[in-house]
């Protein structure tokens, strides 16, 4: 149509108008980078409004904690939290010469852990007991996250405005709907962790509640419990993280050290832990299959699978899928009744593969805020 | 019939300005998809140690999974009561989340 149109002398003065502009338009469109830029302002202007977004999770997040930290009556919350959160980083450990990786990592892990609960008590009072003190390391944890992300957001974006990047700011604006919905997620585990109620993670330590909900809980390795039942004559050892505070022990070594004082008699060792579903996948579905079921950087898992093939002992895994974000809010009805439903998977697994009078290892990993 | 009488400049004019338009207001319009701030609704499951009885009540803080209940027994049988679950109910609205399960 427009390539028609005939000339200025023709039908009026408006067409003339019309033509020139629309002509300066294709001029503008086709021979200047116009589009680019206009574009980039675009994703410039996304992200921007994205980073203030992630302020302002920040600064809820920020404002339960400091609420947290005063109904326990710690004095100046807001430097306690900002004393961790500037001060919290782990360089990993040489990899180019993987010997004995395993160990400086957890070591490192350690000495991370042993210093975050230093500072932790140092701000406590004293009469703080320890489940509050567990769960308020998590929401240093939460806070730390979150202002990590903002921090690195906001260099990847001014980075790119500095160098004129615009390819880091165009994929910087494709990820960033993605990493805003796990940031919300996190925000939103604050609720949980001040209060002490289970999340989509506590599945796994729940499980092992479920079998033996009122038997001793002797301590083992740090923050690690296991009780000893009788299940249908066999010797049943469930592992959890101490409850009913906020965290994951370290299910790893516990496992390799109550096999070391049973002396490797142990028929079977079943893991059971929360696990990322796919989309699509129904959240609270139960699958069986074989390995460790633990999602720790290493040192955990490792010790589960050294200590099963040195005994030789087929280690069995069972997952309860659900989404990322369900794994660290409040525990969902339809996962709870995937614990339900673990928890006879668990019971059957003896049932058929353990005969009488053997021993078995039940693994429950995952925090266990909420869960004794 | 003398309004529908407009020349072609006329036209492209009117049919540039729908052109901006069409362009700028979704643009104006697409704010943040904001999250409502919906809060679950969290129950505790109570069960009798000899699993005889169970009832759920509103969760109360200081509940934990595990816990067992000093001031009540078991209605039916009169040993323990312990805290089975602890779970969280969302409203309807978030559940839309799953279209394919
Ligand atoms: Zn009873």
């Amino acid at each position: 149509m427009i390539f028609q149109m005939p000339g200025p002398t023709a039908t009026s003065d408006w067409a003339t108008i019309a033509w020139i502009i629309i002509s300066l338009f294709w001029i503008l469109l086709l021979f200047t980078d116009i589009l680019d830029r206009s574009r980039i302002i675009r994703y410039d202007r996304f992200v921007r409004v994205k980073l203030m977004y992630i302020e302002k999770l920040i600064k809820e997040a920020r404002e339960d904690s400091e609420r947290f930290l005063k109904e326990l009556g710690v004095k100046d919350p807001k430097n306690v939290i900002d004393g961790f959160i500037g001060n919290n980083f782990v360089i990993e450990p040489v990899s180019i010469e993987p010997v004995d990786i395993i160990k400086r990592m957890s070591h490192l892990l350690r000495t991370r852990d042993s210093k975050i609960k230093a500072y932790v008590n140092s701000i406590m009072p004293d009469n703080i007991d320890n489940v509050k003190k567990t769960n308020f390391m998590v929401l240093l944890e939460i806070n730390w996250i979150l202002d990590f992300y903002y921090r690195y957001i906001r260099h990847l974006y001014l980075y790119s405005r500095k160098y004129k990047l615009w390819l880091y700011l165009i994929q910087l604006s494709m990820v960033l709907p993605v990493v805003i919905k796990e940031l919300e997620a996190v925000r939103k585990a604050v609720e949980p962790f001040s209060k002490g109620v289970p999340v989509g993670d506590s599945a796994g330590p729940m499980v092992v509640s479920l079998l033996a909900p009122t038997s001793e809980r002797i301590l083992i390795e740090e923050e690690t419990v296991y009780s000893k039942i009788d299940f249908e004559g066999r010797n049943l050892y469930l592992i959890k993280a101490e409850g009913p505070g906020g965290t994951v022990g370290r299910p790893g070594e516990a496992l390799a050290k109550l096999v070391e004082e049973l002396q490797g008699k142990v028929a079977r060792i079943i893991t059971v832990d929360a696990a990322l579903k796919l989309e699509g996948e129904r959240s609270g579905s139960v699958a069986e299959g074989v390995g460790a079921a633990i999602g720790d950087p290493g040192p955990e898992k490792i010790a589960m699978e050294r200590v099963a093939a040195k005994y030789n002992i087929p280690l069995d895994a069972v997952i309860i899928k659900m989404s990322s974000r369900e794994a660290i809010t409040e525990m969902t009805k339809e996962i709870y009744e995937g614990v339900l439903k673990a928890a006879e998977r668990v019971k059957e697994i003896i049932r058929t593969k353990v005969s009488p009078g053997s021993n078995v290892i039940v693994v429950g990993v995952g925090n266990t805020i909420g869960v004794k | 019939m003398i309004l529908l009488q407009i020349d072609v400049g006329t036209l492209l004019i009117i049919l540039l300005i729908i052109m901006l338009i069409a362009t700028v207001i979704p643009n104006l319009l697409s704010g943040e998809e904001k999250e409502k701030n919906v809060r679950p609704k969290i129950f505790t499951e109570i069960s009798c140690v000899n699993n005889d009885y169970s009832e759920t009540r509103e969760y109360v803080p200081g509940d934990y999974v595990g816990k067992i209940l000093q001031d009540r027994k078991c209605p039916k049988c009169g040993s323990q009561l312990y805290i089975k679950g602890i779970y969280s109910v969302y409203p309807e609205e978030r559940k839309k989340e799953s279209v394919f399960t």
